[in-house]
């Protein structure tokens, strides 16, 4: 769980560590791209890119901010929301997911 | 791993279990280190984490962060690494947040009032090691 966000926040940010299978750090090929769904629902609510190279020189580091947490892009108080990460390493695709609640 | 929520002047743990690419607990090349960043990516504080009962348990590093001067309420990211046989790992991000009502002083460990003629004093001294001298305390 990446932690609590209150309803309208818009700087909020998340952590993307790109590792291989061996949870090496490694650079992945392209910008991870992430992708938030409210519990039972099939289509996003919410997608993007993470940072196109890495961030304070650190391998595979690609944490994503300002994403706007508010109710104009369907997020409510009370619920779980879920954050699906995928990037490609060598041409093979990882995911990552972790959650967040809003406040 | 959300590590919590917590306010200034408190400790949060930060740590990291160490394991090989089998996932079998294994001792680093050296202490884990972690870097704190702001949610808007920007670095914070940097350190090493020490062993957890080395003796005990293989690759359990822990580190209580003091919140202090460095720190603002706002939410946090983690991130760790270690080596082992100069192959680097960097275990799942940890998240935390500073949330209002703290100062980076710290708590108060203990307290003295003064009587002086010129005025009433409070002398304490916080769990951060510092003295502080407030006047004319009043409710």
């Amino acid at each position: 769980m990446v932690g609590f966000v209150p309803l309208g926040t818009t700087t909020f940010g998340f952590p993307i560590q790109c590792t291989d299978n061996n949870r090496h750090p490694q650079t992945p090929d392209a910008a991870p791209t992430w992708r938030i769904y409210a519990a039972g629902t099939a289509a996003a609510l919410l997608t993007g890119t993470a940072p196109s190279s890495d961030q304070d020189s650190q391998t595979g580091w690609r944490p994503t901010s300002n994403v706007s947490i508010t109710a104009g892009n369907n997020f409510a108080s009370g619920n779980v929301y879920f954050i699906r990460v995928s990037y490609a390493i060598s041409a093979v695709t990882y995911t990552d997911t972790s959650t967040f609640a809003v406040t | 791993m959300f590590r919590g929520r917590k306010i200034l002047g408190e400790e949060i743990r930060l740590g990291c279990q160490t394991v090989n690419s089998a996932r079998t607990p294994t001792a680093p090349d050296s202490a884990p280190t972690f870097r704190v960043y702001t949610e808007s990516g920007t670095l914070t504080a940097t350190g090493f984490l020490p062993p957890t009962e080395r003796y005990v348990v293989t690759g359990l590093f822990e580190y209580m962060l003091a919140l202090g001067t460095l720190f603002a309420t706002g939410r946090y990211m983690v991130r760790y690494q270690y080596a082992i046989s100069s192959t680097s790992y960097t275990p799942e991000p940890d998240t935390f947040e500073v949330v209002g009502g703290g100062d980076t002083h710290g708590q108060f460990v203990s307290l003295a009032f003064l009587d002086r003629p010129d005025a009433d004093w409070i002398v304490g001294q916080t769990d951060a090691g510092n003295t502080l001298i407030n006047r004319n305390p009043h409710v």
